[in-house]
């Protein structure tokens, strides 16, 4: 079975396919932005390079006295405030928000019968010297984390859980904890400092170089939870380029040390962010971008967030920039590429962390925006620098989004003007093509018989002389149907006056005097005469009935009794054969129809079956309810109809079976189907099983 | 046979057949003038009318010439007898031609003794109302109905029913015997008409229409299904 989708629909369908205009529009866009993305990459390549060798310059000029381009051991991130030299670190202190990673103190000890020779070092994630060492307490380790601004050098260290030794000036030989650094400037002034902690709390640091003590508020030192936590901070101007530790833990009346290196100068370079640095990038910077330095060893010497620059410039342009978001939205649901590789952070705790993609610049999907990356290499006193800018495409974005805004807003209310136009103009269409089936399809009825001829279309169009074809096919079938319906009776009328003029010669022959050998030949001229005059009556029956239809009275009759009446009549005249019938004596079989015509269908059926039934066959009348129908079957065992031409049965002019002696037109079953139609019943006739027999089905129903 | 020969006029445009009924006619004693188109018939009666006319329907040229001649025939003579003979056997024919205030229709199927019957009925008849009445008069009286079996006449409630021959002598034959059941084969005899069945039950029909046009709760005649029709007295 084919689905059955109607024009309206279709025509919708074939509609939808503007929707590839918004696509193609998508497309533009798509080109446009990615062409507006590459001239702002160039622009953005060629103001970087001016960049990078300005500031490539400028580092020359050593502008930056206290800038190490060391490769860095240690890391020190810029921290903007003050910190409290409280011991705390974690949540809510000073240290919080500050990206700067944990760097190991090693346990090399010093003392005789070192003789284990063990190899294993405690892990050390900065330094790839393995020195020897004894490790008397594996869970024994030291850390600390460094931080910077302009004045001051934050230290933060933390120790595993031991037990505190702390100095005691009464007994300054006993063996005490004590925590040594070792810090260099740039100009190599060399300076030793010295912690000896007298116990937890506020301690006081000499510096060893210049014999000078430092007040008590130089840091804390702190036993808490079982651990050693110092913070403290000293000059930057002292330690700008390197720095070294040396905490020295009394375990078991032995020594140990925690040192940066196992040598006696055991300071390591250090690398800071520079605030100076990030100011002066800050010249370089857009909306949307991120500028970071870093050095040969990818430490962020200095970085600069366009957000932390522009972000307090004014709330409007925050207002313009969310409304453009949610376009953004959309612009990336159709741009993003999905073959672009995902952007994430790059730098953690102080250090770039994919130096691969320093090689080139890259595009990121980070949905909502892209990201693009560029990176320029400038050489610092022979040092590799990287310069690095990462730049969303926010900017590109906002252009090509308005551009696709307005596009997108102008083709959907095309598309939408035109769809609905086109879906208005093929539901008009759809709906005359109905309008003209509904006329015609009332117009005709089942049997195919013309009722009246609908008005044709007026309209120029296809259509409308399709509607006028339709027409005027059905009229020309109108009268083509009624000349052949008038046929037989016109042909009986014309055959009629030379049959008149043939009877009443013969019957003028009749009444004058003729010898016997005439007057055989008389009767027989009158009998030809008499059955041709029957045929013509038969022909002109059928037509005579329609027109009797329209004069039919209509009553409701008890059905059983008058069947009852109708075979007792049948059988008085048709003495040579049988009638039997059975119905349900208790039901009701009252029904509306006209009973005049009823009797003259069963008048040719039974005719029909006497013809052909043998002699005292019964024929039998079975008469049943069901639901709202009366079914009468009738049944003879009269030969077969030939099954090929069964259906045609009640058409006109078809006899089914052989000729018989009385003129025989096939007319009989075809007025019984007229009447059937009048009554809106059904009629229907089979052969029976076996070698004969035949049954015909009624079924009227009961509500006209 | 007749002291004064009765003079049929006969417009027929079949020449053959014209002849053939008039020889028919003239050889039991009418005297018969054919004519083959409603102009000559017409020029005719204006000067003199005949006893009686058969007229055809159909007229050479003319399809319905013989209604416009009856037409101008009973404006002429409200009651010259007219028969109408024609070929046509359609109901609407038919009942234009009663309409128009023909006294007969026959059809050509039916046979010259059939018209010659019919012809001598009418004439029978149209003699029974030129007689004053008299007592002796054969009645039949059933209930509301009331048949003159000489003059060939119809009371229903004492209102003139206009019954067609053919109509009276059904009637005739059904009121007879009141709850008999004639069949169709009788009520045929009765009329002396051959007929189908069909025609019967137009008649029956036409006869109940024409009974309702005076007592719309005219219902005497019974039908009885497949058996005949009978008459009934409440």
């Amino acid at each position: 079975m084919i689905t059955r989708v109607n024009l309206k629909t279709q025509l919708l369908l074939v509609a939808s396919l503007m929707l590839l205009l918004p696509w193609a529009g998508c497309q533009s866009v798509s080109i446009l932005e990615t062409s507006l993305r590459e001239s702002h990459s160039q622009l953005l390549d060629v103001q970087l390079t001016a960049a990078a060798q300005q500031i490539e310059r400028r580092l020359n000029q050593s502008q930056y006295p206290d800038f190490n381009i060391s490769q860095g051991n240690y890391y020190a991130p810029l921290t903007d405030s003050k910190m409290l030299l409280d011991g705390f670190d974690g949540e809510e202190s000073d240290w919080e928000n500050i990206a700067t990673p944990w760097f190991q103190l090693n346990n090399y000890s010093y003392y005789a019968g070192n003789n284990k020779n063990s190899y294993t070092s405690s892990s050390n994630k900065t330094s790839d010297i393995a020195g020897m060492s004894t490790e008397k307490d594996p869970t024994t380790a030291v850390k600390f984390k460094l931080a910077a601004n302009d004045k001051l050098l934050y230290i933060f260290i933390q120790t595993s859980a031991l037990t505190p030794h702390y100095y005691n000036p009464m007994q300054p030989q006993r063996a005490a904890d004590q925590l040594n650094i070792r810090s260099i400037n740039n100009t190599g002034l060399i300076s030793r400092w010295q912690i000896n902690p007298q116990g937890s709390g506020r301690i006081e640091m000499h510096n060893m170089s210049q014999a000078v003590i430092t007040s008590r508020d130089a840091g804390t030192w702190l036993w808490r939870d079982g651990h050693y936590v110092i913070e403290i901070a000293i000059p930057i101007n002292f330690a700008s380029n390197a720095i070294g530790f040396d905490l020295i833990l009394n375990d078991q009346q032995e020594n140990q040390h925690f040192k940066s290196k196992p040598s006696t100068t055991y300071e390591r370079s250090l690398v800071r962010e520079k605030q100076d640095l990030n100011q002066h990038l800050a010249n370089y910077i857009q909306p949307g971008m991120s500028l970071y330095l870093l050095n040969s060893q990818y430490w962020l010497v200095g970085q600069l967030n366009a957000e932390q620059t522009f972000n307090n410039a004014s709330d409007i342009d925050n207002a313009q920039a969310e409304q453009a978001w949610l376009t953004n939205m959309l612009y990336n649901k159709l741009f993003t590429s999905n073959s672009l590789p995902y952007w994430r952070e790059p730098t953690s705790l102080g250090r770039w962390i994919l130096p691969q993609q320093l090689e080139q610049t890259t595009w990121y999907q980070d949905s909502p925006i892209n990201k693009q990356l560029h990176s320029k290499s400038i050489m610092v006193n022979d040092q590799p620098f990287h310069f690095v800018a990462v730049q969303d495409s926010r900017q590109s974005l906002l252009s090509a989004s308005e551009a696709l805004n307005q596009l997108l807003i102008m083709l959907f209310t095309i598309i939408a003007i035109i769809v609905s136009a086109l879906f208005a103009f093929a539901s008009l269409l759809s709906w005359r093509i109905v309008k003209m089936k509904q006329n015609y399809r009332a117009a005709i009825d089942s049997d195919g018989k013309i009722m009246a001829v609908p008005d044709a279309s007026k309209l120029p169009d296809e259509l409308g002389d399709l509607s006028r074809v339709m027409q005027q096919l059905t009229a020309n079938q109108d009268k083509y149907t009624a000349y052949l319906a008038s046929l037989a009776d016109k042909l009986s009328h014309e055959l009629k006056t030379p049959v008149a003029i043939i009877r009443t010669s013969l019957e003028n022959l009749e009444l004058s005097n003729l010898d016997p050998e005439a007057k055989k030949y008389l009767i027989r001229a009158m009998q030809g005469t008499n059955r041709l005059s029957q045929t013509l009556n038969a022909l002109s029956e059928a037509n005579k009935l329609e027109q009797s239809l329209e004069y039919a009275q209509w009553q409701t009759v008890p059905f059983d009794d008058m069947l009852e009446e109708l075979t007792d009549a049948y059988q008085q005249i048709y003495n040579s054969h049988q009638f039997r019938l059975e119905y349900d004596k208790t039901a009701d079989y009252s029904i509306n129809l006209a009973p005049e015509l009823i009797v003259q269908l069963l008048d040719k059926i039974i005719s029909n079956a006497v013809d052909f039934a043998p002699v005292n066959d019964t024929v039998s009348f079975k008469l049943t309810k069901q639901n709202m129908q009366l079914q009468l079957t009738i049944e003879n065992q009269g030969p077969h109809f030939s099954s090929s031409n069964i259906m045609q049965l009640f058409d006109s002019m078809v006899s089914v079976r052989q000729q018989s002696e009385t003129p025989h037109l096939g007319l009989g079953l075809h007025i019984v189907k007229l009447i059937t139609d009048f009554h809106h019943g059904k009629i229907n006739a089979e052969n029976l099983p076996g070698e004969k027999g035949v049954i015909f089905e009624l079924s009227l129903p009961i509500e006209k | 046979m007749i002291k004064q020969q009765l003079h049929i006029a006969l417009v027929e445009d079949e020449i053959n057949i014209a002849e053939n009924y008039r020889d028919a006619l003239q050889r039991i004693g009418y005297r018969v003038s054919l004519f083959h188109n409603r102009q000559d018939a017409l020029a005719a009666f204006t000067t003199t009318l005949p006893d009686m006319a058969i007229i055809d329907v159909g007229l050479q040229d003319e399809y319905e010439g013989g209604f416009d001649l009856c037409r101008t025939l009973r404006q002429l003579s409200e009651t010259l007898p007219i028969i109408f003979l024609t070929a046509r056997n359609s109901e609407l024919d038919e009942i234009s031609a009663l309409r128009l205030g023909a006294d007969d229709y026959l059809t050509k199927d039916v046979s010259i003794h059939q018209v010659l019957a019919r012809v001598s009925a009418l004439f029978r008849r149209i003699n029974a109302l030129k007689k004053p009445q008299s007592a002796d008069e054969q009645v039949l009286t059933r209930g509301a109905l009331r048949i003159n079996i000489e003059r060939i006449e119809t009371y229903w409630l004492d209102q003139a029913v206009m019954l067609t021959l053919t109509e009276f002598w059904i009637v005739h034959t059904l009121a007879k015997h009141p709850g008999q059941v004639k069949n169709r084969d009788q009520l045929m005899d009765a009329a002396h008409v051959v007929l189908d069945n069909n025609t019967i039950t137009t008649h029956i029909k036409r006869i109940r229409k024409k009974f309702n046009l005076i007592d719309t709760e005219f219902n005497a005649i019974k039908t009885a299904y497949g058996m005949g029709y009978r008459w009934t007295i409440e």
